[in-house]
């Protein structure tokens, strides 16, 4: 279904590849990445990032499943 | 001879009722139609005590359409026995009841004092009494003591409290036009697609407080963790070693919290300030129901559902008030002394009970009150039958509380130096009970942990002994559990006392949450989805709460209990006709879910040992039985096998056994403890001692209904 969001059964949210709940954990992963840089220093990676999220329990599981769709996204690419 | 019949909610009750009012002799035990009742004499006459069974009368559509047919509008008050499967006992009481009546010139509703007691009463009194509630009278009590009864009777109210019972009748009415409405057009819409049946039901109470859970579960499921870093630090006073904490928190930045433990490591530091303060602590307020629960979760783990039925033993034994009370008042009128002079009969609770009695007795009470009850309280008076543990401990903690609530104010004292080492800051902290006050009375329930400094003065040095950094991420936010749910519906103002644990009972049923720490499931996500896409305002905590709100007015005689009803039916209509011409959307929004939840729910997560093929729960086609099986059978002709629990709602859960590591699973049954088992390790049990030749117990007694 084209309007469905790749990584659920949900619907795809409006001008979003994904759904609402997916879009959330996108918005929010985007939006922590400031705090670990600022962390970390500058030079700090995004794939450094993800694969330290992947490992803790605190991440929560649709943040893993959006780390997981973004990074076979890039492969694609 | 004049004769009076007196309605009581429960049997225990009855009996307590002509104990009480008797004035010649024991009561005696009679029965009608295999119903019991008692008979005393007193009053110049013959007085007839009678209990119901909870609930005698229902609301039920007016029409004979089928279960499945919605919209529904017309209800009507009917005998439950024609309403629910399996209320045959019903059926031969409200006959008993009748007959029982035609004796009878004086009538008099003796249930319990609230809402569901009152309505309790009057729908036994309009209908299985031929419309005695016309002419009745009202007994009301918060004990079931023979002191309180008498009094109650003495000072009986001339006539029914009809705004109680009819705030009562508005409530089921109107939860039943919301749930009988939403639950069967998500369930037919489901069925309509996905052709399996599957119950799913939502409410009134029941959307907002799984909205609560599927909300709290999107934030943890989308929670994106940072990093902090926290300083563990030991001081170094006169030898020994004392934990200080850094001025900050934590530290957000990793090069910074390294730079501190750079500066400050092994280095000195001067004591630049003392502080110290002595504060003082108030008795803990009376138990209100909520906070019994909470207390009752908090030290023992007992569900708030849990707590409720073993308070309401505990009240129909005489040996507490009644529990179902929003009051945190103790009035003078209960008696305080006579109640510490009965605590004082036991062992353990005659000091603190004596002491008491040497002084001044005046309650430390809440704000909350309860026009119907007080807080509650025990009655002092000592258990006539063995209590079981659970029972002695919920009675417990009522009876400690109590003897807090009459306790000082204690006092504590707090120490605080801060040192300065270079441009940082420390702090060293201690804390101790000056005067223990209530704490003492409350005994086990009232933890403290004491920290105490060595004497310190201004100017002193000390040594930063040890020094190290810890990474740390935030936290998700905590799930909910059953007793902090409770909590947030109350905050919420949705639902009432007498009905909350229940709403939280039917989530785990209907396989909307699972586990003690509350996981929304998937199926929980998609109903909460639809009916926020649907009909947004169901879902709404602020207008279920404005319903609240007038069936309120309606106890006080404010608002009427036909307008409430009117306005629910129109404000529901258009919602309800509108989600019938949306079955096939919403029908296939829930099939894929109701599926993959059938599947999840038989299927186990660990596969099987001898052939690696997927292992589920199966029943015996002969005999019925269920066990776990291997999905091979027909492959690999594997036969590999575990034995199930037969009674109570099996949940295969995700943890793992600590021992062998297979899968756990979990059995909840009616009216006893959740019970988490493994099914592999109980066979090893069993076949170890039938090596011993010692029987094992299955692990889930027998229980009221069966479900895979």
């Amino acid at each position: 279904m084209v309007d469905q969001c790749p990584l659920c059964e949900r619907r795809k949210a409006e001008s979003s590849d994904l759904c609402e709940f997916h879009s959330e954990a996108l918005a929010n992963l985007e939006g922590a990445f400031a705090s670990w840089r600022n962390a970390y220093g500058g030079d700090y990676s995004k794939e450094l990032y993800f694969n330290e999220l992947e490992t803790l329990v605190e991440t929560g599981q649709a943040v893993k499943e959006v780390i997981n769709h973004l990074r076979k996204r890039e492969v694609h690419r | 001879m004049p004769t009076t019949l007196i309605i009581t909610e429960k049997p225990d009750a009855a009996l307590h009722v002509a104990e009480a009012l008797g004035t010649k002799g024991e009561p005696k035990k009679r029965g009608h139609g295999g119903v019991p009742f008692f008979e005393v004499q007193g009053d110049g006459g013959r007085i007839l005590v009678c209990s119901a069974l909870g609930h005698l009368y229902a609301v039920t559509a007016d029409s004979d359409e089928k279960r499945s047919q919605y919209p529904v509008w017309n209800f009507s008050w009917k005998p439950k026995y024609l309403v629910e499967r399996g209320q045959a006992r019903q059926e031969r009481w409200i006959r008993s009841i009748s007959e029982i009546a035609k004796e009878a010139d004086r009538f008099i509703n003796a249930c319990d004092f609230d809402i569901e007691g009152s309505l309790i009463g009057y729908t036994v009194l309009k209908y299985a009494c031929n419309g005695a509630d016309r002419k009745a009278q009202r007994m009301k009590f918060s004990t079931l003591t023979a002191k309180e009864l008498r009094d109650a009777y003495a000072r009986i109210l001339p006539e029914l409290d009809f705004s109680l019972a009819f705030a009562g009748m508005c409530r089921h009415e109107v939860d039943w036009l919301y749930g009988i409405n939403l639950s069967r057009a998500l369930t037919q819409s489901a069925l309509k697609v996905s052709k399996r049946y599957s119950t799913l039901s939502t409410g009134r109470v029941q959307g907002p407080t799984l909205r609560f859970v599927v909300e709290r579960e999107r934030e943890i499921g989308t929670f994106v963790p940072t990093p902090y870093w926290v300083l563990r630090t030991f001081v170094d006073v006169n030898g020994k070693l004392i934990e200080a904490d850094y001025e900050k928190e934590r530290v957000g930045v990793k090069s910074e919290s390294e730079q501190i433990v750079e500066d400050c490591a092994g280095k000195t530091g001067v004591i630049e300030e003392l502080e110290s303060r002595t504060y003082r602590v108030p008795p803990p307020t009376p138990f209100d129901l909520s906070t019994l629960q909470a207390e009752a979760y908090r030290h023992f783990g007992f569900a708030p559902h849990v707590a409720l039925g073993i308070a309401e033993r505990l009240y129909l034994d005489q040996l507490i008030s009644y529990p179902r009370t929003s009051s945190q008042k103790l009035p003078p009128s209960i008696g305080y002394q006579g109640i510490l002079r009965g605590l004082s009969q036991t062992p353990s609770y005659r000091p603190p009970a004596t002491a008491l009695l040497s002084g001044a007795i005046v309650p430390h009470e809440g704000d909350k009150e309860d026009p119907a009850h007080p807080a509650v309280y025990p009655t002092g008076a000592a258990p006539r039958r063995a209590l079981e543990t659970r029972e002695q401990k919920i009675l417990d903690l009522v009876v400690r509380r109590f003897l807090a609530n009459f306790g000082q104010t204690a006092t504590k004292h707090s120490d605080k130096a801060s040192i300065k080492v270079g441009k940082h800051l420390f702090y060293l902290r201690g804390s101790r009970i000056l005067a223990k006050g209530w704490i003492w009375l409350y005994g086990p329930y009232a933890k403290f942990e004491e920290v105490m400094l060595p004497p310190l003065k201004e100017g002193q040095q000390v040594a930063i002994a040890k020094i190290k950094l810890q990474g740390k991420h935030t936290q998700p936010p905590p799930r909910y559990n059953p007793s902090s749910l409770l909590k947030k519906m109350e905050d919420a103002e949705i639902g009432t006392k007498a009905t909350r644990a229940d709403i939280i009972e039917t989530l785990y049923k209907r396989g909307y949450v699972k586990e003690q720490r509350m996981i929304a499931t998937q199926l929980a996500f998609r109903v909460t989805e639809i009916l926020t896409k649907y009909c947004p305002k169901v879902m709404d905590v602020t207008f279920t709460r404005e319903l609240e709100t007038k069936m309120e007015q309606i106890e006080l005689g404010k608002q009427s209990r036909e307008r409430v009803v009117l306005e629910t039916v129109d404000y529901l209509k258009p919602i309800i006709e509108d989600l019938k011409t949306k079955e096939g959307e919403i029908g296939k929004e829930l099939t894929t879910i109701i599926s993959d939840m059938f599947r999840t729910s038989i299927t186990l997560l660990v596969p099987c040992p001898k052939c690696g093929q997927a292992l589920r729960v199966v029943r015996n086609p002969r005999t019925k039985k269920r066990f776990i099986g291997c999905s091979g059978k027909w492959k690999t002709n594997c036969v590999f096998s575990l034995p199930l629990p037969q009674f109570g709602t099996l949940t295969l859960l995700e943890r793992r056994c600590a021992e062998c590591g297979f899968q756990l699973i979990q059995v909840r049954s009616k009216g006893r403890r959740p019970l988490i088992s493994c099914p592999v390790c109980y066979v090893n049990k069993q076949r170890a001692a039938k090596a011993e030749d010692v029987v094992v117990r299955p692990p889930v007694t027998k229980s009221a209904h069966l479900q895979t």
